[in-house]
């Protein structure tokens, strides 16, 4: 008899060890992982969700005094016949504009008639995203 | 026991490694399936593209595309939703984060919906898809017809260049000044601050085509504009004449012939220049020979004796000769110079003499329109001409006369013009053309304003396409007392139809494309005709349903003499109701119509409607069980004797005793 255990490592108990550690590294990075997609998921929602909001506002337009206002403003990308800037825009004086104008922004597009009478222009056609 | 601990110690070891390796397989594979699909997770998330307000207009689908996601996308399809059905297009535009676009497409129906098929670049193998409805606001008129003058408006200005010259318009109007340089023909439109306005435009030739020289009609025009109004220049184009110049100081006689795409002769005695013009763009080949000495020389030569040219080139002969001992003749005298214009149909050929005090000095002969000079005279004298080989129904005329006194140091000029009757207009300059006739026409008597640009007959190259236009300008119009409305361009070649882009638009245009193998002039006539409708649904007829009994009847003209008539432009769906009460006498057939007008709110929709009285055998009242079906559509525009056939009418009639009880 060898008279009980005995104290200090052995071969086994190192391989047994080893493949703990290694497994113990793979969940946790599997948890790791699934953890910060979820979390970089999440984020890039609330982010399209408010950009999404944010054009949808940017499409809100009136006509005021001869001229189109928008009341969160927006970016003209450019427009058909090629009269407005591209740019942010409160304010957009349709004076020069003759005839009708699409104006792509970058939220909506929108279609401007100048009737020429009192009241200047009307918005004819009106698409949103 | 030692050795038996040591065995079953090792087995448990083999085991555990087993099972180990097993387990942190598995793991590892999970990790990167996990991996894989956390990655498209994320890219999913982050992946998106706006489709900012697709608006159809004018026959043109504008599709606004803004990624607003965090990655680069590849848009791979444009699917379109119209009425029949969902068009496919392939797209494939890349757009990076950020970026925005708008993806054009021409389609001649009307769109629904459209859906876009993205793919993320750092994974192909996702697909997403994101779809908006289409807005369709009213079409944009191009060439504003009806502007008021306190408005300002479109005006066309169009350049017709079947040679693919290189040509510049240049404008201005209220202190600005704009330009436009092309090589083919073109036509695009000016958006001045009001009209009407007066614009001067100046145009002219940036680049010839090799062997051709060309000009622009007119080059310059000073003129008011309205809205709408078109402003025209034509490129045209001849074949550049070839200059001959002949150095012949020492006055010895000398021939010179051609031939190839021009053809005749002239000698002369003394140095000169002339032009020769050649009929086609191709080289001419020049034989020159000394025809006499001079005294004091024993011998003289010409050259080259023989070189081709092309049109534009210039050639030079050069004559010299040996064996005398004078000097050539040396310059600082002053001599007379006497320039020749022919000037004649280009199938007629001619020769012409010059005299100089009655012996002959110089002989032109050649077709068309040719000039020569100058003849280089050292002495005061008479010239005088006579042209002959010309046809008997041609007549001559000189100017300033036929015979002239010259002096040295003067230069002079004779217009020799020949005129043959019955000629015709000289062709353009070419071998073989294709020569269209286009008109426009509509059937509401010319209320339509339909026009055509280029309107005038054009000469196209083989090879060479050019687009014709067609417009109408008014739309609706009154025509024998009823309103009409734009349905349709119909348009042919020949008389054979031919499909235009977009023939349900006001404006609609067709490319012509000459064959490049002509033989001989190919004439076309190109008739575009506006085809306008009434617009009407009526319903006519009596207003009974007659049935002999008990039964179930096909709501068709054996059983009722009603009907619905129709004629409804740019028709795009329409829907039939029955509505009726069972055990009722009675029920009431609606139609409507839908297009264009009434979607655009131009119109009104058309609808009508009639009640048809159940009418029994006498003795009988009779009522309506059930009709089935109560209700479809019309895919049909026109209509002359229309019911609802497809639909039954379940009736009972009963003794009218019976039912007083």
């Amino acid at each position: 008899m060898s008279g009980g255990p005995k104290a200090g490592f052995t071969l086994g108990g190192l391989v047994v060890l080893g493949l703990v550690v290694i497994a113990v590294a793979l969940i946790v990075y599997l948890v790791g992982d699934y953890l910060y997609v979820t979390y970089e998921t999440g984020k890039y929602s609330l982010e399209l969700s408010n950009r999404l909001s944010s054009l949808s506002r940017s499409c809100i337009a009136y006509i005021v005094n001869n001229s189109l206002y928008f009341p969160y403003g927006t970016y003209v990308e450019y427009s058909i016949p090629s009269t407005v800037r591209p740019g942010w825009y409160s304010t957009l004086n349709l004076t020069g504009f003759k005839g009708e104008v699409l104006i792509f922004t970058d939220g909506c597009t929108i279609l401007v008639k100048s009737t020429g009478n009192a009241t200047g222009f009307e918005v004819l056609g009106y698409g949103s995203g | 026991m030692a050795l038996a601990d040591i065995v079953l110690e090792g087995l448990t070891l083999i085991l555990v490694i087993a099972l180990g390796a097993v387990l942190i397989g598995g793991l590892s594979y999970l990790t990167t399936t996990t991996a894989s699909a956390n990655n498209a997770r994320l890219i999913t998330a982050g992946t998106y593209v706006y489709l900012a307000g697709p608006t159809y207009i004018n026959g043109t689908l504008y599709v606004p595309m803004y990624n607003i996601g965090e990655y680069t996308v590849d848009v791979k399809y444009l699917f379109v939703e119209g009425l029949n059905g969902v068009q496919e297009y392939a797209t494939n535009i890349i757009l990076k984060p950020g970026q925005y676009y708008v993806y054009e497409l021409s389609i001649d129906y009307t769109p629904k919906a459209v859906t876009i098929v993205v793919s993320p670049t750092r994974d192909p193998k996702l697909v997403l898809e994101f779809d908006s409805n289409v807005s369709t606001p009213g079409p944009i008129a191009l060439t504003p017809m009806s502007q008021g003058s306190s408005g300002g408006g479109l005006i066309a200005v169009s350049v017709v260049d079947p040679y693919n010259a290189g040509w510049t318009v240049s404008w201005s109007y209220s202190g600005q000044s704009y330009s436009l340089s092309k090589s083919t023909s073109y036509t695009w439109f000016i958006n001045p601050p009001y009209v009407p306005i007066q614009i001067t435009f100046s145009a002219s030739i940036t680049q010839n085509p090799t062997g051709y020289a060309c000009q622009v009609v007119p080059s310059s025009v000073t003129n008011t504009y309205n809205a709408g109004s078109v402003q025209a220049f034509n490129v045209t184009c001849s074949i550049a004449p070839i200059t001959v110049s002949v150095s012949d100081p020492y006055n010895a006689g000398w021939s010179i012939t051609w031939s190839g795409a021009a053809s005749g002769s002239q000698s002369g005695s003394s140095s000169t220049t002339f032009t020769v013009q050649p009929s086609s763009n191709n080289a001419v080949t020049f034989t020159a020979s000394i025809t006499s000495t001079p005294n004091g020389y024993t011998s003289c030569s010409i050259s080259p004796q023989s070189t081709t040219a092309n049109p534009g080139q210039t050639v030079t002969f050069t004559v010299s000769c040996s064996g005398g001992s004078s000097p050539p003749p040396g310059g600082g005298n002053e001599y007379a110079y006497v320039y020749t214009d022919i000037s004649a149909p280009s199938s007629v050929s001619w020769t012409v003499y010059l005299y100089f005090n009655g012996q002959l000095d110089a002989t032109y002969q050649g077709s068309g329109s040719q000039n020569y000079g100058p003849a280089v005279f050292s002495s005061s004298g008479t010239v005088s001409y006579k042209v002959s080989g010309i046809p008997s129904t041609c007549s001559v005329s000189y100017s300033p006369s036929q015979s002239f006194s010259i002096s040295p140091g003067n230069s002079y000029t004779e217009t020799i013009t020949i005129t043959c009757q019955g000629q015709q207009p000289p062709p353009p300059p070419s071998n073989y053309f294709c020569i269209i006739n286009p008109s426009a026409s509509d059937n509401v008597g010319g209320e339509s304003g339909a026009y055509v640009w280029p309107s005038t007959t054009q000469y196209i190259p083989p090879g060479q396409s050019l687009m014709f236009t067609w417009t109408a300008q008014n739309n609706p119009v009154q025509y024998n007392g009823e309103t009409y409305y734009f349905n349709n361009w119909a348009a042919t070649l020949n008389g054979q139809s031919i499909q235009t882009t977009s023939p349900q638009y006001l404006s609609t245009s067709y490319t012509f494309t000459c064959p490049s193998d002509l033989s001989s002039n190919q004439t076309y006539t190109l008739s575009g005709e506006a085809v306008y409708w009434p617009r009407y649904l009526k319903v006519g007829g009596g207003n009974t349903f007659n049935v002999n009994g008990n039964g179930t009847y096909p709501v068709t003209s054996q059983y009722t003499t009603a009907y619905f008539y129709w004629s409804d432009p740019l028709f795009q769906s329409g829907s039939w109701s029955i509505s009726y009460q069972a055990g009722g006498d009675s029920f009431t057939i609606g139609v409507q119509l839908n297009d264009f007008y009434s979607e655009s709110g131009t119109a009104t929709p058309l609808s009508a409607s009639t009640t048809l009285a159940i009418a029994g055998p006498t003795g009988y009242a009779c009522t309506i069980n059930s009709i089935s079906p109560t209700q479809g559509s019309i895919t049909s525009a026109q209509a002359s004797n229309w019911l609802p056939t497809s639909a039954t009418v379940s009736i009972t009639c009963v003794p009218q005793s019976t039912r007083n009880q």
